[in-house]
């Protein structure tokens, strides 16, 4: 029985020996030391608050790695030990805040929006993975359902489930990553117009280490390929403006401030240009995409409209349908003309045009107030013109006028009276 | 006769009390970590937290046949609880276990570790043992070293 026992633990013991990392204990010495050092250097040539942030998130972040070899630490540092080396650290960045007159609470703000990045950074790479693997299943989904001949509503379902998904991330996305472009921007508390060199290229490091530039630039290229896939919605398309709107507008404030940020890299430089043209292409895409819809809407709502591709063609066009709608209200019998007119308003006008499609339009600037207000007033006069009259409006109007010559003639005969008195 | 006996008897026990050894007991000599010395020209290493300084080149000359780049060479070195030095190099194909003599080092055990030679060799003190693990592959068993041998793990 002893016997067994004893194998059985010789047997754990070789397994946990063959499963552990061997690491060398000289080489986590060595590290650590080395670390202590840099931080030790860079903590005397501190110059600013955002610099000893930085020494003092490094230091937190060496403590935090150190912590589980304190005790070979302790025992292999010579004089100090490790929590001696730590507080020495400490002490010497203290000074040096002391010697810029860096307060405390400063140094408190930066190191918590560099938390708060380094969330949003783990988040937005753990989306981007997600967004892959969802733009992989919306591929496969298109194309077995494109195979499909009859149209299978479980993978529709599906389809649109993933789809709906992937909008969402995309969205969630792009918001972390402006989210994380302000956290930047927070900690040097003051306009890139007005930042020195030096801290210019810190800034530029930082984005660097962030990944910004490639996850605005990765986040474009999802976006696009997200407009490309089949099965979307027009209220996919109304949100997709949206986006689109946010997307850029956060854009023309980050980009000037990007370019001047990165004022001595070619190359650099070169990524903003590119993420401008690739903002373009969304842009133009976006657009094409956006009246294609609104034209296959219209289609399903039984209108069939002259070609447009801008907010001034489409208003125009509808104008001259229901123009043409009115007049044909003569010739066509009044049952057909309130058919046509009622599956317009039932499918398209009141379940998507007017709840959606025109604040959209107006909100990304495709149709001005203006425009909105004419295709309103074009379909109250196709309203009027498809509605008859009901009697029962006659006989009030009839009614209503009986009464104003009632009224009238009592009122011209007690005249003369009152002039007389 | 009984005086004779009784005073023999005592100047027996004066002499063996005065040649028994004073031993100071429990004494640990174990470096926390290993050291990694470059010979000097004249093949000595020098270790300066443990004021520790010794030559070499009969080491290297043992193991390599060639004492003459010594300079090439980089020693690991060690020393466990008991006191006994641990040295090993890369390429060496041996772990070499010396104890401490008159102003010497002496050979205890020259113990084979590798037939092809070592890659990385690094020693981690895990008191009562030495672990012997290559540096560059991590997921590999420590050989289990102590004065006498390799105790536990495979030889490479």
């Amino acid at each position: 029985m002893r016997t067994a026992k004893n194998i059985a633990i010789l047997l754990l013991i070789a397994a946990v020996s063959v499963m552990a990392r061997q690491k060398s204990d000289r080489a986590v010495v060595d590290n650590f030391e080395k670390r202590v050092k840099e931080l030790s250097r860079a903590a005397d040539s501190a110059k600013t608050v955002l610099d000893c942030a930085d020494v003092n998130a490094s230091l937190e972040e060496l403590e935090k790695v150190s912590l589980p070899h304190k005790s070979l630490l302790d025992r292999a540092l010579y004089p100090d030990d490790y929590s001696k080396s730590i507080a020495h650290l400490r002490d010497r960045l203290v000074i040096r805040q002391n010697d810029l007159g860096i307060i405390e609470t400063q140094i408190t703000r930066i190191v918590e929006l560099e938390n708060q990045v380094r969330e949003l950074s783990g988040k937005i790479s753990s989306l981007t993975q997600e967004n892959d693997r969802l733009l992989g299943a919306v591929k496969t989904l298109t194309t077995s359902y494109a195979l499909s001949k009859e149209t299978e509503k479980t993978m529709f379902d599906s389809l649109n489930i993933v789809i709906s998904k992937l909008r969402q991330n995309l969205k969630e996305r792009d918001n972390l990553i402006f989210a994380l472009v302000d956290s930047l921007f927070k900690q040097y508390d003051k306009n890139v117009a007005s930042m020195n060199d030096v801290e210019k290229q810190g800034l530029s490091g930082k984005f660097e280490r962030r990944n910004v530039v490639t996850n605005i630039k990765k986040s474009l290229a999802d976006n696009l390929q997200f407009l490309e896939s089949m099965n979307l919605t027009p209220n996919d398309y109304a949100e997709i403006t949206r986006q689109y709107q946010r997307f850029a507008s956060q854009w023309k404030g980050l980009g000037p401030k990007l370019a001047s940020i990165y004022l001595s890299g070619k190359q650099k430089k070169n990524e903003v240009a590119l993420i401008d043209s690739l903002l373009s292409t969304w842009s133009a895409k976006v657009d094409h995409s956006t009246w294609k819809a609104l034209t296959s809407l219209m289609n399903k709502g039984g209108v069939q409209l002259k070609p447009f591709s801008n907010g001034t063609e489409f208003t125009s066009n509808f104008s001259e349908f229901v123009d043409a709608e009115i007049k044909n209200s003569q010739k066509d019998p009044e049952d057909i003309q309130a058919k046509r007119f009622n599956t317009f308003n039932d499918m398209v006008w009141k379940t998507d045009l007017i709840p959606t499609w025109l604040p959209v339009l107006v909100e990304s600037g495709k149709i001005t107030t203006g425009q909105k207000a004419e295709i309103e007033k074009q379909f109250g006069l196709w309203h009027s013109a498809v509605t008859p009259v009901s009697p029962i409006v006659y006989g009030l109007v009839v009614i209503l006028l009986a009464i104003v010559v009632w009224s009238l003639s009592r009122y011209f005969k007690k005249k003369p009276i009152v002039s007389k008195t | 006769m009984r005086l004779a006996v009784i005073l023999t008897v005592c100047v027996l026990v004066m002499i063996f009390s005065g040649c028994s050894t004073l031993v100071l007991r429990p004494a640990d000599f174990a470096w926390p970590i290993e050291v990694v010395l470059k010979p000097d020209g004249k093949g000595y290493v020098q270790e300066a937290r443990y004021q520790v300084i010794f030559n070499v080149k009969a080491l290297l000359y043992e193991e390599l046949k060639d004492s003459s780049t010594v300079t090439k060479q980089t020693l690991h070195i060690l020393r466990d609880q008991a006191g006994y030095y641990y040295i090993t190099a890369k390429d060496f194909k041996n772990v070499y276990v010396f104890c401490q003599s008159d102003g010497a080092l002496k050979l205890e055990k020259k113990i084979l570790v590798s037939e092809k030679g070592l890659e990385a060799p690094a020693f981690n003190q895990k008191a009562p043992y030495i672990h012997l693990i290559n540096e560059n592959n991590e997921h590999a068993a420590p050989v289990m070293l102590t004065k006498d041998g390799i105790l536990e793990g495979e030889k490479k």
